[in-house]
């Protein structure tokens, strides 16, 4: 049973390099009311904490993408697979290049709004952007070279089915990035957020763990700092990127 | 936007004050201004209700 009651504005862009395009997703198609623009990024109604929240990580997204691809470090031959892929522009920006990419969201809106941004991948059948849970991938054992979670591993509640799911889809020597600018050793009281979007935190030693029963071997554990939100009293998180290896 | 933002947000570029300038206000949303840092002097747009918080 797949049991993931995650918030209305986690399914949701927080950061597009075509912003028009976005507040028209999100208007025109999600009816949603947007409350702020931060340039390339946009914040929308979904509660008030909600609403900072977005707009942080809109702002946030690119320090996150920028160290998700650092540990990835993608190469022409690789066959990637994304776990809640969002609006799909990580791809976009800087997944185009490999092989083959494929990808699941448990949101529709998701799967038809990362298509549309990655059309041309999709059309010439190097891209699928699939409807799903994370805790039931709907592909072979041994079809990739790397599967990434960027900021997203946080919202999965089956999480060892998932892991295990990952080490599966993997090839032998394939990796597995997971990034999370929210984590136990981030230094941030996130009681509310815990509270708000039923969060789930994980220390750099807990992911270790969980990441060692799944299967993975060379388990290492990065920190970065992480984005801040223009709002009084507002502390710089650090962020946590994960990486294992399926040997 | 509500006025009450003004109370949480600060300076995206310094993490300044901010002084709220209103142009244009329709049942307590302001619809058009800008917000100039006390700090550092640059200003951000609110356009059609929506603030521009870009750091500079």
């Amino acid at each position: 049973m797949h049991n993931n009651p995650l918030p209305k504005y986690h399914s949701s862009v927080f950061f597009v390099s075509d912003v028009e395009k976005s507040k028209k997703f999100y208007k025109d198609i999600l009816g949603q009311k947007i409350e702020m623009d931060f340039g390339r990024c946009i914040g929308f109604s979904g509660g008030f904490f909600g609403k900072i929240l977005a707009k942080g990580m809109a702002r946030g997204h690119k320090d996150f993408y920028k160290n998700a691809v650092k540990a990835i470090n993608p190469k022409n031959d690789d066959e990637y697979l994304e776990i809640g892929f969002g609006s799909g522009i990580f791809i976009n920006r800087y997944m185009s290049h490999v092989s083959r990419i494929a990808g699941i969201d448990h949101s529709e809106d998701m799967v038809k709004l990362a298509s549309d941004i990655n059309r041309k991948l999709v059309e010439s059948g190097k891209a699928e952007f699939r409807q799903g849970y994370a805790s039931s991938l709907p592909w072979a054992d041994n079809e990739f070279t790397v599967v990434a979670a960027i900021e997203v591993f946080f919202f999965l509640n089956e999480t060892e089915k998932t892991l295990r799911e990952i080490f599966r889809v993997l090839k032998p020597g394939g990796k597995l990035i997971i990034e999370m600018g929210f984590n136990k050793d981030d230094g941030v009281d996130h009681k509310r957020h815990i509270k708000k979007m039923n969060l789930k935190l994980y220390s750099g030693e807990e992911m270790k763990k969980l990441l060692k029963k799944a299967g993975f071997n060379d388990i290492v554990i990065d920190y970065y700092k992480a984005f801040w939100i223009p709002i009084k009293g507002y502390v710089v998180p650090k962020g946590m990127v994960v990486k294992g290896i399926k040997k | 936007m509500k006025k009450e933002m003004l109370d949480i947000l600060c300076c995206p570029t310094c993490k300044g004050d901010l002084e709220l300038e209103i142009k244009k206000e329709d049942e307590g949303e302001i619809i058009e201004g800008s917000f100039t840092c006390k700090k550092c002097n640059c200003t951000y747009s609110i356009d059609e209700g929506i603030p521009n918080l870009l750091p500079k």
